[in-house]
């Protein structure tokens, strides 16, 4: 196997094993692993989003010009039926039963939207206020059918891939700053319109020991994970605050705290970089690709991946509102997996695509 | 479009540039700063006391010990506590509100179990052990307690032990002490607590985010406290508790040429291990308000004017200054007129030398001593005896007492010094107090020849001698001691000598009666100090009643002892 040609394969396969490896460190408890069947599960996942991989990347990405406005289609409807008929957990409607199966449509919401918008921002060369329209029509819809469930995050992850296009189409980055100055001024609006639980956490990130057991303990422990983790770490499952279950969320949303606490510094810097070189090599990529569709659909994968990555990354942090975005290939949960696997898979029948010619 | 996409790019580098400034901020800035907090977070030390060394007396008889009490506590990690709390209500009789108050207002922390009943009875104790596989969330928790098996025999010479207060915690905290820590309070268990105490351990675990021990990472065993051996003799202290019991006063007994301390009560004396226990709130606050203050060591910490016993002072100091001989003689005609004043005696004694005139206990013959050496005279040999000051006893709450002098009351009362006060300082009244100890020290130098010796209670810690006798030569010339020793027998010998009923045809007691007025319109205070046998001295005794009207009844409690102690053979 070709180490450049698969690139985008093994550095996902690489941040993979790291992940798992880290994985089984956090579900550690008092010196045994006591969740021995999440950690199988997320291997049959790794299994699944592989044979995604495959498919993904052996098809001509073209393929999904044709299916990506039908996705987008079902993955609307099927938020609307979430708020309608969703399962109710932790005080959202993000879940949906089907016959025993039960995910969380926002997942498919932001694949969808990817390629929808990708395609239809391809069509026109140009921009075009008309095009800007209806590609803002296409995030409005999504983005409020998923603040409302209420998930916040997964509907702000749209944002960045949105400008990202309109940056990549030719919009003034000057244009974009004034725009975001002025929708900044309309905040105190949105406050308003905020849940209890959403003020309580952005109050909560400003300040967290403003309720250090409450909403603002998690940030705080995981802020104290990474810093007492300090230049070379406490060494392999040998967090005090993940074995000591201190961190909470540590195998989701907080595993890169269990990371920077065991791995130090200098492991979490490594960790940071490699998904530096993956974003890098997408938007690469898109300057390579010889149609729009390629770049665009490289643009949004790679900013998929820096969205998800660096608010996870800052959020564990304490730079960021903790918002419920899993790190990429390492947080434990099989959908967020199969979707990371499934960009990794467009960016290398893209990249296949650009070798040919 | 290529700008566009190198401009998305760039943007995402400076993102990830600042996100690992931002980690490195975190992880190597502060890293120290979080690495304690995550110290804080995981470890907590928890103290195990030590067993307090035992209290022995000379003949290591034991005064006061540890005994095992069994406490019972709730975990509070345990699930179902409910079903707990409704048992511990059952058994021990009270409501189930009553044990949950309790569990609410002394629980501490997750990783320790909460006490809600101290110091059960051994049978109950037992009965909730008993069950503990089926009640997984009752532990009975063994400590050790202090006992003494004497209470109040023993209490003003012991102490007893509670947990450190605010106040003698900022004085000890330096030395190791620890809030929370049982320590001495009063007599030889504050004084010696250094001594006693040992070293406590402790274990330091690692807990989980709800508290819950995860494992032990370090301990170090608690070392037992050394035993405190002391130069009580519990059966004299027994002989003289008894008969003290029941009238204010205190009885010491001393080895006078040591300064051992062989037996020292006080009455009223109060049960120490009411102190000790949680349990006994009432017993506490009836020794606390009890308007006898029976708290009160008379034998250290009482002062009373020395009244006739200072006799003995006196004529020590006019005949080693040469004032008299022991052939000079004054005339009593039962008073003595100073500017038109009467000053008392308690009979008119005719011609008195200086050991009649100790014997009969002659105010006149002193008076007349006394404008002899005059109040600097006084003062000075007051002093040398070691009037107002601290005998140095190794009992915390010893009192000075007060030994005036013209300079004295010029400053306290801005009057000058007239004879009058010469005569009442002559006789042991007036301004001067001394406590009962340091009337003892100065007959023991008498009994001993002439040393000025330093009380002591405390022989050996372990094996290791922690007093030995320290005594200051007062340069007494053997004759005069000689004459003053004859004084004191006669006061036995002699028909009309005011310890009369001290006389045993075999045995020969020596001593000084004293009667010493105290507030007007209050009976006077009785004293007797003296020594015996006479001719070898084995113990040196005060005894003093507070209010005892009359030395009369001083002299008649020491008789009951001495009977007592022949008859048990000491």
């Amino acid at each position: 196997m070709n180490l450049r040609r698969y690139r985008f394969f093994w550095m996902a396969v690489l941040l993979n094993l790291i992940g798992l490896l880290v994985l089984y460190s956090a579900l550690q408890y008092r010196g045994k692993v006591v969740y021995q069947y999440l950690f199988e599960r997320q291997l049959m996942w790794m299994v699944v989003a592989w044979v995604v991989f495959w498919i993904t990347a052996s098809v001509d990405y073209h393929y999904w010009k044709g299916v990506a406005l039908v996705l987008y289609g079902i993955s609307i409807a099927l938020l609307v039926l979430v708020l309608l008929a969703g399962e109710v957990r932790y005080g959202a409607k993000r879940w949906l039963n089907l016959g025993g199966f039960v995910f969380q449509p926002s997942e498919l919401a932001k694949v969808s939207y990817l390629l929808a918008v990708s395609y239809v921002a391809s069509l026109k060369e140009r921009f075009s206020w008309r095009w800007f329209g209806v590609l803002l029509g296409m995030t409005a819809v999504p983005f409020a059918l998923i603040a409302k469930e209420p998930d916040l995050g997964t509907a702000l992850v749209l944002l960045p891939i949105f400008l990202s296009l309109l940056l990549v189409w030719g919009v003034r980055l000057r244009w974009l700053i004034v725009s975001g100055l002025v929708s900044s001024g309309l905040l105190p609006i949105a406050w308003h319109f905020l849940k209890d639980y959403q003020r309580k956490r952005i109050l909560v990130f400003l300040d967290p020991s403003r309720d250090p057991l409450g909403a603002g303990y998690t940030v705080l422990q995981s802020k104290i994970a990474i810093g007492s983790g300090g230049l070379w770490g406490k060494g392999y499952l040998s967090g005090t605050q993940n074995r000591f279950n201190f961190l909470p969320e540590r195998h989701t949303d907080f595993i890169f705290s269990v990371l920077a606490e065991e791995w130090g510094a200098v492991g979490a810097t490594l960790v940071i970089l490699l998904f530096a070189y993956l974003v890098a090599s997408a938007f690469d990529l898109a300057l390579r690709s010889r149609d729009r569709f390629g770049r665009f659909l490289s643009v949004s994968a790679g900013t998929y991946i820096f969205v998800h990555a660096f608010v996870n990354i800052a959020m564990t942090c304490g730079y960021l509102p903790v918002v419920g975005l899993p790190l990429p290939f390492v947080s434990y949960g099989g959908t967020s997996l199969v979707v990371c696997y499934f960009l990794v898979g467009l960016l290398q029948s893209i990249d296949r695509e650009v070798r040919r010619y | 479009m290529p700008e566009g996409v190198r401009l998305v790019s760039r943007l995402s580098a400076i993102a990830w540039g600042l996100l690992i400034v931002g980690l490195w901020y975190l992880q190597v800035v502060r890293g120290d700063y979080y690495a304690r907090l995550s110290l804080r977070n995981f470890v907590r030390i928890v103290p195990v006391p030590a067993v307090r060394g035992d209290i022995l007396d000379r003949k290591f008889r034991v005064l006061a010990t540890s005994a095992q009490a069994f406490d019972l506590a709730v975990n509070p990690q345990a699930r179902d506590k409910e079903k707990a709390f409704a048992l511990i209500a059952k058994w021990m009789g009270i409501t189930k509100e009553e044990v949950k108050r309790r569990y609410r207002r002394n629980y501490v922390a997750p990783f320790l179990p909460v006490i809600v009943a101290r110091d059960l009875p051994k049978r109950l104790a037992f009965r909730f052990a008993e069950i503990r596989l089926l009640y997984p969330q009752i532990t009975i928790q063994v400590r050790p307690k202090r006992i003494y098996p004497y209470g109040p025999m023993t209490a003003h010479i012991l102490g007893y032990v509670r947990g450190l207060d605010r106040e003698r915690l900022q004085e000890l905290k330096d030395y190791g002490y620890r809030r929370g820590d049982r320590v001495g309070y009063m007599g030889v268990e504050e004084y010696y607590d250094a001594y006693l105490r040992g070293r406590p351990g402790w274990i330091k675990m690692a807990v989980d985010k709800l508290g819950r021990p995860v494992k032990v990472l370090e301990e170090r065993d608690p070392v037992k406290g050394e035993s405190l051996v002391l130069s009580i003799d519990l059966d004299l202290q027994f002989i003289a508790f008894s008969h003290l019991k029941g009238k204010v006063g205190t009885v010491i007994f001393a080895d006078p040429f040591s300064g051992e301390v062989l037996s020292m009560v006080s009455w009223p004396s109060y049960d120490d291990n009411v102190f000790v226990s949680d349990a006994s709130t009432a017993g506490r606050v009836e020794v606390l308000t009890n308007p006898l203050s029976p708290m009160l060591n008379r034998a250290i910490s009482g002062v009373y004017p020395p009244g006739s016993t200072f006799k003995i002072v006196v004529a020590l100091a006019g005949l080693d200054s040469g004032v008299i001989t022991p052939k000079t003689t004054f005339f009593c005609p039962g008073y003595m007129e100073l500017g038109g004043v009467r000053f008392g005696c308690t009979h008119a004694h005719g011609r008195e030398n200086v050991v009649s005139a100790l014997g009969h206990s002659c105010n006149v013959y002193f008076y007349n001593l006394g404008l002899k050496l005059g109040s600097d005279g006084l003062f000075l040999y007051g002093g040398r005896f070691g009037l107002g000051r601290e005998t140095g006893i190794d009992l915390p709450g010893e009192k000075r007492g007060l030994l005036p002098s013209k300079e004295w009351k010029r400053r306290r009362y801005r009057q000058p010094w007239y004879d009058g006060d010469t005569l009442n300082f002559s006789i042991g009244q007036g301004y001067i107090l001394a406590t009962p100890i340091q009337m003892l020290r100065v007959v023991s130098a008498v009994a001993n020849g002439g040393w000025l010796v330093k009380p002591f209670l405390g022989k050996y810690s372990g094996k290791v001698r922690i007093n030995s006798p320290e005594k200051r030569d007062l340069m007494l010339d053997k004759e005069n001691l000689d004459v003053v020793r004859l004084g004191l027998e006669s006061a036995i010998t002699l028909p009309d000598g005011t310890a009369r009923m001290l006389f045993y045809p075999d045995f020969r007691v020596a001593g000084k009666t004293g009667t010493a007025q105290s507030v007007p319109g209050k009976p006077a205070h009785g004293w007797f100090v003296g020594y015996f046998p006479a001719d070898a001295p084995r113990y040196a005794v005060a005894v003093l009643l507070e209010y005892g009207k009359s030395s009369y009844y001083a002299c008649q409690l020491l008789r009951e002892i001495i009977d007592d102690m022949r008859s048990r053979g000491l």
